[in-house]
């Protein structure tokens, strides 16, 4: 091994290379593929929320395109998916994004056309400590806000306080349990659905 | 029993790199959750551990004692890269559950250290054996694990129910401190049934 007369600078040099251009060729080669899988990984939640199931990977990227009006904002970003069932409005679903405690939290909320209750809601991406902060996209705990009303009854705009607490903590029906092991994430997570929600009250002033 | 068979049988038993060396237990403990993600890990490290030994027991001749770890690192880190891309590129979803450990291989100790203890020491033949070894043994405890873990905690063994009607799984166990628990009685039991004589 060490009586080699090849300078190790030059066997250092040639392994980085060889490395590199592996990496590289995998890289340009792959990169289409992956960019589909996190493309098809939306479609699904956005498939999911909407309560349709047994479609193949083509079939729910058309089912999207066809059912599901994309509305953007100003900066040309979504703001928010009407989803037309029988050329009625069956459910709206709102993209999430907040900061958790290693990076950002992505996610989509689903609500009732009506604007006022929650069908569900999805994290599609996040950085969080697998095992602790990693559980908010754990479906026990996201099944926690299924079905949950936000504003009162009526046609009040006024937002009930729907919170996310310390996990073991939840009082009444709008304080939901977090995650324990995960406060800063949790936090965050409350951030996120409480900004989302606020969106969607602003909404109901005028209704999709 | 002929050297090569030695070579390879001494890592997936007398040698295990999870209860004899005590190697690689943040992954075993994180990853075994489910059967199938710990198969998957098992494959992740088998196969770069049998990619490494053999880019490194080549290099062998050229490499100055001074520089082998970084060149060591340099293969390891390439081909942990390289699995991770391909598993996000053609088995998406399994790579979303197993997150960040498949890229953590990188750091496996098992990884470098039968680089330096073995390929870099031996022609490629026996090193690509002791690396298949070593992965193999680190496989089947964390598939181990993961049986016992799956089926009590989850009540399932790769998303099939086996528990019988109405019995209550035992969380405890789906959580990381009853990884710990189970993998210390693991331990113990294999170390027992490895000394008798």
């Amino acid at each position: 091994m060490s009586e080699s007369r090849v300078p190790p600078a030059v066997v250092v040099g040639a392994v980085v290379l060889a490395c590199g251009a592996l990496l590289l060729g995998a890289h340009l080669g792959l990169a289409a593929r992956i960019e589909r899988n996190v493309r098809l990984a939306q479609v699904r939640v956005l498939v999911e929320l909407v309560g349709v199931t047994g479609l193949s990977d083509a079939g729910m990227e058309r089912f999207v395109a066809d059912n599901l009006r994309e509305e953007k904002d100003g900066a040309g970003r979504v703001r928010r998916w009407i989803y037309l069932r029988e050329s009625a409005v069956g459910a709206v679903l709102y993209p999430m994004e907040g900061k958790g405690l290693w990076g950002p939290i992505h996610g989509v909320l689903a609500v009732s056309p009506e604007l006022d209750t929650i069908l569900g809601l999805r994290v599609t991406r996040h950085e969080e400590t697998p095992g602790l902060g990693a559980e908010i996209e754990a479906a026990w705990f996201l099944r926690r806000f299924d079905g949950l009303r936000f504003v009162e009854e009526g046609d009040s705009c006024d937002p009930l306080e729907l919170r996310v607490v310390k996990a073991g903590t939840a009082r009444g029906p709008l304080e939901i349990d977090g995650v324990s092991g995960a406060t800063e994430t949790v936090r965050g997570f409350d951030a996120m659905l409480t900004k989302t929600l606020h969106q969607v009250l602003r909404d109901r002033g005028g209704r999709p | 029993m002929s050297r090569h068979l030695s070579t390879l049988v001494t890592p997936i038993w007398k040698e295990n790199p999870i209860f004899f060396h005590v190697l690689g237990i943040c992954s075993a403990l994180a990853v075994t959750t489910r059967v199938s993600n710990a198969l998957v890990m098992g494959a992740a490290v088998t196969v770069t551990a049998m990619a490494t030994a053999i880019c490194v027991s080549l290099l062998r001749p050229v490499v100055h004692r001074a520089v082998r770890l970084v060149v060591e690192m340099l293969v390891i880190a390439t081909f942990v890269i390289l699995f991770d891309v391909m598993l996000k590129a053609f088995w998406y979803d399994m790579s979303r559950q197993l997150g960040p450990y498949v890229g953590l291989i990188v750091t496996n100790c098992i990884l470098l250290g039968r680089a330096e203890a073995f390929a870099l020491k031996n022609p490629v033949f026996p090193s690509l054996l002791d690396g298949l070894g070593s992965g193999l043994g680190y496989s089947w405890v964390l598939v181990t694990v993961a049986v016992f873990r799956e089926a009590l905690g989850a009540g399932t063994l790769l998303g099939f129910p086996v528990l019988p009607e109405g019995a209550q799984p035992a969380q405890a166990l789906f959580l990381p401190p009853g990884a710990f628990f189970l993998m210390g009685i693991l331990v113990w039991v294999l170390s027992a049934v490895r000394r008798r004589p």
